[in-house]
């Protein structure tokens, strides 16, 4: 009657995890997708396969962050489950027990940065850059694209894999000058050792499905077809919704689910989405059926209407522009590289400021990117911050690509070691990701 | 004093029980078609011990129900469906249903009412007198499916089941499932009733009579046929119940088989209790809502046959193909070589040496007999030389076998059994620890089930349980039970009732699925106060049916999720499922 196992389902609702009793992040955010997809009796479908979340180690954490104090300062129980859920979805695919997986847990993770000095966007810890890492470590997987379909830029990823040249990750939401985190422009498209890596696609208030599937099957497919990854993780975000208490999108259910159908993602993993109960029983129905090769022509919201929910003219035609710049600038993506390295030398430098809204503290880094011309080169980020409730943090973190040789580990240890000859951070410290380290020097 | 009847797929037991005793017990051949030859029968083999007025209730288990599903004698039924949007679930029903406009949100909430137009066209539909109603999340609201039920009932139906009426538990397929299969058997059920309501009555007995169902527990006859499906699958129940009854169960997490001729029954327990199958029993490989005990079989029984496949490789069941060669069959069975290995005797025992040494003279090439290592060196003390002999000078075609290879091979055969007994154990228990992970404590501390021990029934218990113990290193208690325990199950059987109270604080309501309760109310706010709610329910529906342990119900599940509505007030959404607990009433000697 229908294909086994088809879908892996991790599905982990934390009705025992909140931020605070009233935040968007609370007990009740899955209840009512729990109550839908019971009711619906997907959770046993022939052709679904449920996987139980696991308690992911520190070591798995590790590979991507480094905390301020400490990651375990910060890093809940519920925020281990909600990654080992994601590590379950991909072993799910890798055994090749099933032929795609969707990881349906909280809390999310797509705003959280290297550097971890508290929570940022309802975000601790990045779950897909943890499993992405797992995957490089334990399967080899060389090549992967992410394609994040939250409302709201993926920032903590982008940051995470901004100079991974092997890694595409592409982000669609809502423009960032009208909506947090206000970034995610065109011109943040990877760093000199990875143009054309990250690809940000911001699309105008008002987008609905017809914009949305539009970017998708102009853009995003053909930047696939051109990156050839070995593996597509969608950052399964479903607050472009149309009745999003946060966001000002219009799309549907079912648009999440055709862009699911045509995506084709291996693992999909849950980010935000705060309409509880008009949006997130239905959109996740949809994208369950839509992963498990079944009909989801019948999810329709109770709340759609199809008179008010229609795609205005310009924001069709603003759409259109975005695509024509990105398609344009995606053609020179090469020749552009070529140019951002040119008289850059052996390291490239970056100031920024980082803002964690949950916590009210404010990150300082200095961003070094060691150049090599035939490799992937070591990043050392000097981090300080302030206002948090742990106090002035300094720590000093150089971050060794999955990539790496000999002699790029030993001039990472070596630059570390001279670091903190020179400085006067609180650590020093070292990640090594497929070697499982993180030590302090 | 209890009267327990157990009609089985081959022997119908009847059993007088009084103050933990076994006054008589009776065992006849079950009589197919006419199950009601076989219980006057058993019951004539216990009259004597029968002092009508002294008894106070007579419990039958009967594979009525189950028989005329798994024969497909089933009445036709119109079944209705309430879908809304979401999954198609068309392919999932066993018939083509008729789908009607109309949803109720996960809320309760009424997103769409059912259309008039629809409602007038039932009369042209209707193309039998047995009817089903299945909406969805109708256990959240039953209204669309009481509505459309008395529609239906006013179109000219006789009967109509509703899905909400059977479970109050969220999962749609299942409730339209069995709302489908209870009409469908009510017709059974119903002629079942009345041939034996007058049957007792012929013995005397006017004491109230009660049904088995599948979760182990019993309610009066005159209730079940309002519900009829949750009277299938009752046999591993009595057995279970049976097990329960004789104490046979230690309060360890314990894994029991009930080693028959053809199958043996898997059942995990704890603390002496057995568990319950996830989300329901499947009826014709359709998952149900009905609730019953977590059995699984595996295809190995006394009498399974013994082959090699056409991969050359040695099999052991699912077929049986008759009785073993020792009682006269024409095929070697698992027991013939539990004989060869001295675990048994009975029959002619040299039958079994002769067919086994000749199944090995055919053995495909390569096939070398004692490569097996999973079965230890069992003591050959046992091993009566002379059978073995006479078994194999006897036949032709096995002429040079040598005797340490009959018995290595059936040292074979006997593990490749065990190895599908232990990969049912294994699986069984996988199912069971994979259990929903809702929050982070479900998962920093797992429950997980771990057997401890096993204990095995049945008539190859004796014989080939030792060597599953030895395989899984765990210690096995085989009870010598009665050969009623079925029946003494029944008798016991704890009268059992479940129902479900969901309070929505904001909305101000309270729905009672199973007892099509939804209305407004603002008194409850607590899950203590919900709790409480739900046994006083639960208490005055079973003292309605009057049944004796009215007041013993507990609480099994509560949910309780604070939510806000306006990003401001705080309210939450409270689910309690009460029930009066299946067990057995007294213990039994």
């Amino acid at each position: 009657m229908y294909n086994k196992n088809t879908l892996g389902l991790v599905f982990f609702p934390a009705f025992d995890w909140k931020i605070s009793p009233t935040h968007p992040e609370r007990q009740e955010r899955l209840l009512y997708t729990r109550d839908q997809l019971l009711e619906e009796g997907l959770l046993e479908h022939p052709a679904i396969r449920e996987y139980n979340p696991l308690l992911a180690s520190w070591q798995d954490i590790e590979r991507v962050h480094v905390g301020a104090p400490s990651l375990k300062k910060w890093v809940t129980e519920a925020h281990r489950v909600s990654v080992g859920g994601a590590i379950a979805a991909a072993e799910a695919v890798m055994r090749g027990e099933v032929t795609r997986a969707f990881s349906l847990v909280r809390p999310p993770g797509h705003h959280a940065m290297k550097m971890v000095h508290g929570i940022r966007g309802f975000c601790t810890v990045n779950v897909e850059a943890i499993m992405i890492a797992y995957l490089r470590r334990h399967y080899g997987v060389r090549r992967i694209a992410i394609v994040d379909t939250d409302v709201h830029h993926g920032d903590g990823t982008q940051d995470i894999f901004y100079h991974d040249p092997d890694t595409l990750f592409i982000s669609f939401h809502q423009d960032g000058r009208t909506l947090y985190p206000g970034t995610g422009f065109m011109y943040e498209y990877g760093g000199p050792q990875a143009v054309g890596a990250t690809v940000n696609i911001p699309l105008p208030p008002g987008t609905g499905d017809e914009g949305m599937l539009k970017v998708l099957q102009n853009l995003v497919m053909p930047m696939l077809n051109d990156f050839k990854p070995d593996i597509v993780i969608n950052s399964a975000g479903q607050d472009n919704h149309f009745s999003d208490p946060l966001a000002n999108m219009m799309v549907t259910a079912k648009g999440y689910a055709r862009l699911t159908d045509i995506l084709k993602a291996d693992i999909a993993v849950l980010e935000g989405g705060y309409s509880v109960q008009e949006a997130l029983p239905y959109v996740n129905t949809g994208i369950v059926l839509s992963m498990a090769g079944l009909d989801y022509s019948q999810v329709v919201e109770p709340a759609f209407d199809e008179d008010t929910n229609r795609q205005r003219p310009d924001v069709t035609r603003r759409i259109d522009d975005i695509i024509r710049k990105w398609a344009d600038q995606w053609h020179r993506r090469h020749e552009m590289q070529v140019d951002a390295l040119l008289g850059l030398g052996d390291f490239w430098q970056d100031r920024r400021q980082i803002y964690y809204d949950e916590t009210g503290i404010s990150e300082y880094r200095d961003e070094k990117i060691r150049l090599y011309p035939d490799k992937v080169g070591y990043m050392s980020i000097d981090s300080r911050s302030d206002g948090g409730p742990f106090g002035s943090q300094h720590v000093y973190a150089t971050f060794i690509p999955w990539q790496a040789d000999d002699e790029c580990r030993r001039d990472a240890y070596d630059a570390t070691l001279a670091a903190k000859k020179a400085g006067n951070a609180d650590r020093y410290v070292v990640v090594d990701p497929m070697k499982d380290v993180q030590e302090e020097i | 004093m209890l009267v327990g009847l157990d009609v089985g797929g081959t022997f119908t037991d009847a059993v007088v029980v009084d103050k933990g005793r076994i006054l008589k017990s009776h065992k006849c051949r079950t009589t197919k078609p006419n199950l009601m030859e076989g219980i006057e029968a058993a019951l004539a083999g216990v009259a004597t011990a029968i002092e009508p007025t002294k008894v106070t209730r007579v419990t039958l288990s009967t594979t009525i129900v189950t028989n005329a599903l798994v024969m497909n004698q089933v009445d036709p039924v119109d079944l209705y469906v309430i879908p809304g949007p979401g999954m198609d679930i068309r392919p999932l029903l066993p018939v083509t249903p008729i789908v009607l406009n109309g949803y109720t949100d996960h809320r309760g909430s009424l997103a769409a009412p059912l259309r008039q137009r629809e409602l007038d066209q039932i009369p042209g539909e209707k193309q039998n007198t047995r009817a089903a109603v299945s909406a969805k999340f109708s256990v959240r609201n039953p209204k669309l499916e009481q509505t459309l039920k008395e529609e239906l009932l006013a179109a000219g139906y006789e009967t109509v089941s509703a899905g909400a009426e059977l479970s109050g538990s969220l999962n749609f397929p299942r409730r339209t499932v069995s709302a489908y299969f209870n009409s469908a058997v009510q017709g059974t059920f119903e002629d079942f009733s009345e041939a034996v309501k007058a049957a007792l009555a012929r013995y005397g007995l006017t004491a109230p009579i009660y049904i088995l169902k599948a979760d182990g527990g019993s309610l009066p006859l005159e209730r079940m046929k309002a519900s009829p499906v949750e009277t299938a699958f009752t046999g591993p129940a009595a057995s279970v119940l049976g097990m329960a009854a004789l104490r046979s169960m230690p309060k360890d997490m314990t894994v029991a088989l009930d080693m028959g001729g053809t199958t043996t029954d898997i059942s995990l327990w704890e603390n002496g209790v057995p568990m319950m199958a996830r989300g329901g029993a499947m009826i014709r490989n359709y998952p149900s809502a009905v609730r019953s005990f977590a059995v699984s079989s595996v295809g190995i029984g006394g009498e399974s046959a013994v082959a090699f496949d056409e991969n050359g490789k040695l099999t052991v069941g699912p077929d049986r193909l008759g009785p073993s060669l020792v009682l006269g069959g024409t095929v070697p069975t698992l027991g013939d070589a539990l004989i060869v290995l001295g675990k048994a005797n009975y029959g002619d025992t040299h039958m079994a040496w002769q067919g086994l040494a000749n199944l090995l003279q055919k053995a495909p090439h390569g096939y070398v007999a004692g490569t097996d290592k999973d079965v230890a060196d069992t003591d050959n003390t046992a091993i009566a030389a002379d059978d073995a002999d006479a078994g194999i000078a006897a036949g032709n075609a096995a002429e040079g076998i040598a005797k340490d290879a009959v018995i290595a091979f059936a040292k074979d055969i006997v593990a490749a059994a065990v190895t599908v007994i232990t990969d049912g154990i294994a699986a069984s228990v996988q199912r069971e620890n994979k259990l929903p992970i809702y929050v982070v404590r479900d998962i920093v501390e797992p429950k997980i089930f771990k057997p401890e021990k096993l204990v095995a029934v049945g008539g190859t218990a004796v014989t080939l349980a030792p060597f599953v113990s030895e395989r899984l290193a765990l210690p096995v208690q085989i009870p010598q039970n009665a050969p009623v325990a079925n029946a003494v199950g029944a008798a016991v059987a704890r009268e059992t009732l479940m129902l479900t109270v969901h309070v929505d604080t904001a909305k101000g309501i309270l729905v009672v699925p199973e007892l099509g309760i939804h209305e407004k109310q603002r008194s409850v706010q607590t899950a203590a106060q919900a709790e409480s709610l739900a046994l006083d329910y639960l208490q005055k529906a079973a003292g309605d049916l009057g049944l004796t342990n009215a007041p013993s119900g507990h609480i099994i599940s509560v949910e309780d999720v604070p939510i806000i509505e306006g990003w401001q007030s705080m309210h939450r959404l409270i689910t309690v499922k009460a029930q009066l607990e299946p067990g057995v009433s007294e213990y039994v000697q």
